[in-house]
């Protein structure tokens, strides 16, 4: 085999991507050097905050056009001339949308044995286990800091980032409520331990949603959402509120100004919290929150859900499915292997 | 003793006939508030109790956050009732003390029963003993009272400012931005103000000695001034104003950055929701944490304060502007140009002689 496959950004999309932001191509495989490693990528992922690298105006370094679309994934060491990537090793990094990776060992992880074994797939280690489990772990703990008995309010919830928080949470000993999109994915919520699941899409006035749902007001909102989910939250918070801004899936694709917020008195009223979250900076501790996680979902205190769409053709079509709320669960791309 | 019992038959033939005016809460305001939304009243004042003092006050501060008491919804302290005087922070000096009280005849005290010549001051009034050889009284009620409080716990503890940091400071030349502005300064800190006409704007980098001043009446692009003076961008914002001033720092906020929520003048009297802040996604890209506070949770950190307040003051280090107006009578109207931009440092209203004994 001389030649890979990958997805590149063919043009930059405005709003909604399309189709046609994307382009498929045959690449020849490099040589190995010294210190090289050929990894076979096995899964992929799809992730919304990557949307916001495809256009050339955001906050975040924009992906130049021609280059292949980054994303995590999982994969087998093929060939090595590393000594630290052992051939026939599970590993992940961010490989991006393609099915091979040649790496200098920078950003690649072995697969620790000790947790992914019985139920636990490699697969887990770009879901739960990977950045969305860890962003809902530290974002939970370091900026939402649960108590007994807080009132938690997670958007986007049957996602894995909104998922993993709202269980991590409910261990905590708090009450928790989550927004979904569809009655199955509330129906899930509700399955996995949430107290309240709210949809969205037929609740109408959110405001008076979470009102009713929490008449005592909110300790933490886990947002992943952003707008006026974020706004009704914001004036259901309770006195010494946090919110954790993990997300805002609703402000990535405006072609437009994005919408931000309206109610900005409350933080003083109530003297609100609100802080993103930039999960890397608890990079050291990352090996000690998996093996945490790996534990509770072994004791049966943390689920999750993975949807795999075979095939990297597959790819951008899953990718613009997560913008239409269709996606249910940690998305992935099976790309071989 | 005889002394002692005539001396009190005077003070009681005194506090019967005793009169006092005060200002009294007439209407809840919709908008900007006006006159008509106030009444003038008098009474006669009340005996002190055990464990009161009876106040004749001096001075009386008027403050941007007793718009929100105004309003009959719960905020940080509970609403003003119609009917009723108003409430908030005042010096006065004692003219007599009731039985078991902590303060003495002649004791100035800063305490919180303001928009009235005399009160009767018990604990809830949360009264303290104020020296007037480390400033003149009314200090009490601004740079070493409750707003140079509110910039030392929001600078310090809320804005996590580190020394040598950038701070932004909006509302700069007024009661708590002043304070923010040469906190920051001792302490290393490379700061710009913003404020609302040449004049503040010059006393800032003059006599507040900040590096920059952002006249934000002048600026058609709020934006692009906030940019030009942090060309490195913003560690701390210390927010009292809100709207496109919060838009203007989230844009140039550093990496890590922390905004200090004291207040958001701008929309106090705000009938409608304004638009934005628009970028509010930037809490993610940047890690910025957003944080609202009331001084009230802070009075831990007095010590603190007044030890770095005495040393600054001392050195010359700590200047203040006061916009004086003069009578209970006028107190509405003083109220009234906090949200006019027409004061230049703490609104004070003056409201009786400094020596009542």
């Amino acid at each position: 085999m001389t030649t890979y496959r990958r997805w590149v950004l063919a043009k930059r999309p405005e709003g909604v991507p399309q189709a046609d932001v994307f382009r498929l191509e045959d690449a020849p495989l490099p040589e190995l050097q010294d210190g090289q490693a050929l990894i076979r990528v096995e899964h992929i992922s799809v992730d919304p905050g990557m949307r916001s690298r495809l256009s050339g105006d955001s906050y975040a370094p924009a992906l130049p056009i021609g280059a292949p679309i980054e994303s995590a994934g999982v994969g087998t060491v093929v060939t090595s001339r590393n000594a630290k990537l052992k051939e026939g090793a599970l590993v992940w990094g961010g490989f991006g949308w393609q099915t091979h990776f040649v790496s200098d060992g920078r950003g690649v992880q072995a697969l620790d044995p000790e947790i992914y074994k019985g139920s636990i797939k490699p697969t887990a280690a770009i879901g739960v286990f990977g950045i969305p489990g860890l962003t809902a772990f530290f974002g939970l703990f370091e900026i939402g800091k649960p108590k007994e008995g807080n009132i938690v309010l997670v958007s986007s919830a049957a996602g894995t980032v909104g998922a993993t928080a709202g269980q991590i949470a409910k261990a905590q000993g708090c009450t928790v409520i989550g927004l979904a999109g569809s009655d199955v994915k509330c129906a899930y919520l509700k399955e996995i331990g949430f107290d309240v699941a709210i949809n969205y899409k037929t609740a109408g006035d959110l405001t008076a949603a979470f009102k009713a749902a929490a008449p005592k007001g909110i300790d933490i909102y886990f947002d992943n959402v952003g707008g006026e989910t974020l706004d009704a939250a914001i004036v259901n918070m309770r006195r010494h509120g946090r919110i954790v801004v993990s997300g805002q899936i609703s402000e990535y694709n405006t072609a437009e100004k994005p919408r931000g917020i309206r109610h900005t008195l409350p933080f003083i009223t109530q003297r609100l919290r609100m802080e993103g979250l930039v999960v890397y900076d608890y990079g050291v501790q990352f090996n000690e929150a998996r093996a945490t996680m790996a534990a509770w979902v072994r004791e049966g205190k943390l689920s999750y859900r993975e949807e795999i769409i075979d095939g990297i053709e597959q790819a951008p079509s899953a990718f613009i499915g997560l913008f239409t709320g269709e996606s249910f669960g940690r998305r992935l791309v099976h790309v071989g292997g | 003793m005889v002394d002692a019992i005539r001396k009190t038959n005077v003070m009681e033939t005194l506090m019967r006939n005793l009169k006092g005016g005060e200002i009294r809460l007439k209407s809840r305001p919709v908008g900007m508030p006006t006159e008509d939304n106030f009444d003038y009243a008098e009474g006669p004042v009340a005996e002190p109790k055990d464990g009161e003092v009876l106040v004749r006050n001096v001075w009386m501060s008027v403050d941007p956050y007793m718009r929100g008491r105004m309003v009959d919804r719960e905020s940080y302290v509970p609403p003003f009732q119609i009917g009723q005087a108003l409430q908030g922070h005042a010096v006065g000096q004692v003219i007599a003390a009731g039985k078991g009280a902590a303060f003495a005849e002649g004791d100035y005290i800063g305490h919180m029963l303001g928009w009235r010549e005399y009160a009767v001051v018990g604990p809830a009034a949360m009264p303290m003993k104020v020296d007037p050889k480390l400033a003149p009284v009314q200090s009490f009620l601004g740079a070493l009272g409750m707003p140079g409080m509110t910039a030392y716990a929001g600078l310090f503890r809320v804005g996590a400012f580190k020394d040598g940091e950038t701070v932004f400071v909006s509302a700069a030349s007024g009661a708590v931005g002043a304070v923010v502005c040469q906190l920051a300064k001792a302490h290393g800190a490379y700061v710009v103000g913003s404020a609302g006409s040449d004049e503040k704007c010059e006393w800032l980098v003059k006599e507040a000695g900040i590096d920059k001043a952002i006249n934000y009446k002048k600026e058609k692009d709020l934006d692009a001034a906030v940019g030009a003076a942090f060309p490195r961008g913003i560690d701390v914002y210390f927010e009292n104003v809100g709207g496109k001033h919060l838009e203007a720092a989230l844009n140039h906020m550093k990496l890590r950055g922390r905004i200090a929520v004291c207040g958001m003048i701008e929309q106090y009297n705000a009938t409608t929701l304004p638009a934005g802040p628009s970028n509010i996604i930037l809490t993610i890209p940047k890690s910025l944490r957003i944080e609202g506070f009331v001084v009230s949770n802070h009075y831990d950190m007095l010590p603190q304060f007044y030890q770095e307040m005495s040393k600054l003051i001392a050195a010359g280090k700590m200047k203040w502007k006061e916009s004086v107006v003069e009578g209970l009578h006028n107190a509405p109207k003083a109220f009234l140009g906090l949200f006019k931009g027409e004061n230049f440092g703490k609104a004070l209203v003056k409201i009786g002689p400094d020596k009542a004994v």
